[in-house]
């Protein structure tokens, strides 16, 4: 039986890891794209973030002062006990993120939505957001991340006639993404997942998981689906809009689609984006209380990259 | 586009050297603010509770703060959304005689109100260099309005050399992102005519 003690206290680490250590897959990512950029603002842009990304490994200090919404994924094992199960892990959660946000520190960004009321731990109704999938592994994966609102604040949804077709898809996309970035608002470069098919809630879920649950480099295993993240990246850079808007060659670091099969009218198209300070931590609980560390998550499909 | 450091209080002839695209440091002091500050101060109309005489850097920013032995210190500052306080901001720079706004995402629209009035608007790099800037605080000056939470107080920091920030409208009304607009919206024209988006309509159902 895994305690609750053992959820919690590796939950708070992930959170601490997340805002404070950009994954390596992030970094190598913004570093290329530092090394690739040909115009000088972008340069510039490119140089304080990985300038930053030194600050806050010397300091242990959190890389973006939005930590956003805190989130939480989770792989169960079907036949992995926890302390007081389900809820028990939702309490451990809980008592993580309030910790971190004492102590990491994040910023105590979650309010009530009507009276702005703050409780100051980032608890609150659905809050941290906490999505668990069950599987046949003898551990629980745990993925925590924290969700800028710049990126948040790109998402999108529309529903597609079969008659719009794929070029619809992209144009969808294509205006979603510039009428958010320009002027830097949605934190170009960023990455932005798309889900396809299912209802809505489904196809937003879908994307949300894209944007932040796939490391950066991964291609989906279906080659027609793989060749539309590729054609969806190319087209994005080509805008031109670059690092902050401000003009340049990477506009997205990474496009990743997941779609789900929906009604045979519609395509249901979610946009999501996760900010270029893309907070992410990974770790797998064993039953008998091994705590092993992951680059990055196997939520997708287990045993490929994502 | 230049190198430039300056102190605060800034005057009138440290905005007017600015130009579009310059990399701008700060020595001296910033103060930060979000929307319940607006809120506050024009809405309700309550007097901000410090002298904007030595303080005219207004810094868009909910900053990550602890406190350490009765002091507090900020760890990060990244720049929040600067559009979202549009509605407020002529009244705001001059009220306060603001001299330079620090932000994100520029101020469509608003470039004649940083000219009217001598001012100007920066955006920060890569818009998550937060702990780079508050490795440049050295420490909290004052602080005021706790009561609307700590990442919306108004945060009095002394600062040395905290940068680099961009200039994006200079204090003749020129605006960094204006200016690229055309490049990009030309861009755009070449990348939706290369994947056959040009004529194309969206199924109508109204």
């Amino acid at each position: 039986m895994i305690s609750k003690e053992l959820v919690s206290s590796t939950v708070f680490e992930l959170f601490k890891k997340a805002a404070i250590l950009l994954p390596d897959d992030v970094k190598g990512a913004i570093r290329e794209a530092y090394e690739r950029e040909t115009h000088n603002l972008a340069k510039i842009h490119l140089k304080g973030i990985l300038d930053n990304i030194k600050v806050s490994e010397k300091r242990q200090w959190p890389l973006c002062s939005d930590t956003g919404y805190p989130m939480i994924f989770a792989t169960v094992g079907e036949e992995t006990s926890i302390e007081g199960g389900v809820a028990g892990f939702e309490e451990a959660v809980k008592g993580a993120v309030e910790a971190a946000t004492r102590r990491v520190p994040l910023r105590p960004t979650v309010v009530h939505p009507f009276t702005l009321h703050n409780p100051l731990n980032n608890v609150g109704a659905h809050m941290p957001s906490i999505d668990l999938k069950f599987e046949p592994v003898d551990y629980i994966e745990i993925t925590a991340i924290l969700k800028g609102g710049g990126g948040e604040f790109c998402s999108g949804y529309r529903t597609l006639f079969r008659a719009d077709g794929f070029l619809g898809v992209k144009k969808f996309i294509l205006d979603q993404v510039i009428l958010y970035n320009k002027r830097g608002l949605g934190c170009p470069p960023n990455i932005l997942g798309v889900g396809i098919g299912g209802t809505s809630d489904v196809c937003m879920k879908l994307a949300k998981q894209a944007a932040v649950l796939r490391p950066i480099g991964d291609r989906h295993p279906d080659p027609e689906v793989a060749s539309l993240e590729r054609e969806i990246l190319d087209m994005l850079n080509e805008t031109g809009l670059g690092p902050m808007g401000s003009g340049g060659d990477t506009t997205v670091l990474d496009a990743h689609v997941e779609y789900a099969f929906t009604h045979l009218a519609f395509i249901p198209v979610g946009i999501s984006v996760n900010c270029g300070c893309f907070r992410r931590a990974t770790a797998r609980i064993y039953g008998d209380g091994r705590v092993e560390e992951k680059p990055y998550p196997e939520w997708f499909r287990r045993g490929s990259l994502a | 586009m230049k190198k430039v450091g300056l102190k605060t209080p800034l005057t009138r002839g440290d905005v007017e050297g600015l130009r579009c695209g310059d990399e701008v440091y700060f020595t001296g002091h910033v103060f930060t603010c979000r929307s319940r500050f607006h809120i506050r101060a024009i809405d309700e109309g309550e007097t901000p509770p410090i002298d904007f005489a030595r303080y005219n850097v207004m810094f868009h920013v909910g900053p990550i703060v602890e406190r350490l032995n009765e002091e507090w210190r900020v760890v990060c500052a990244t720049p929040t959304m600067s559009p979202r306080f549009s509605k407020w901001t002529e009244e705001a720079i001059r009220k306060f005689g603001l001299k330079a706004i620090i932000g994100k995402g520029g101020f469509p629209g608003l470039s004649e109100v940083f000219k009217r009035h001598g001012c100007v608007y920066l955006i920060g790099v890569g818009n998550w260099a937060g702990a780079l800037y508050a490795d440049r605080i050295k420490r909290v000056k004052e602080v005021h309005w706790l009561d609307l939470g700590l990442p919306e107080a108004l945060w009095v920091l002394e600062v040395e050399n905290i940068g680099p920030f961009i200039l994006e409208i200079d204090s003749r009304g020129n605006s960094l992102y204006d200016d690229l607009s055309e490049e990009i919206d030309e861009n755009i024209r070449r990348v939706e005519k290369a994947r056959g988006f040009e004529g194309f309509q969206y199924t109508s159902f109204d």
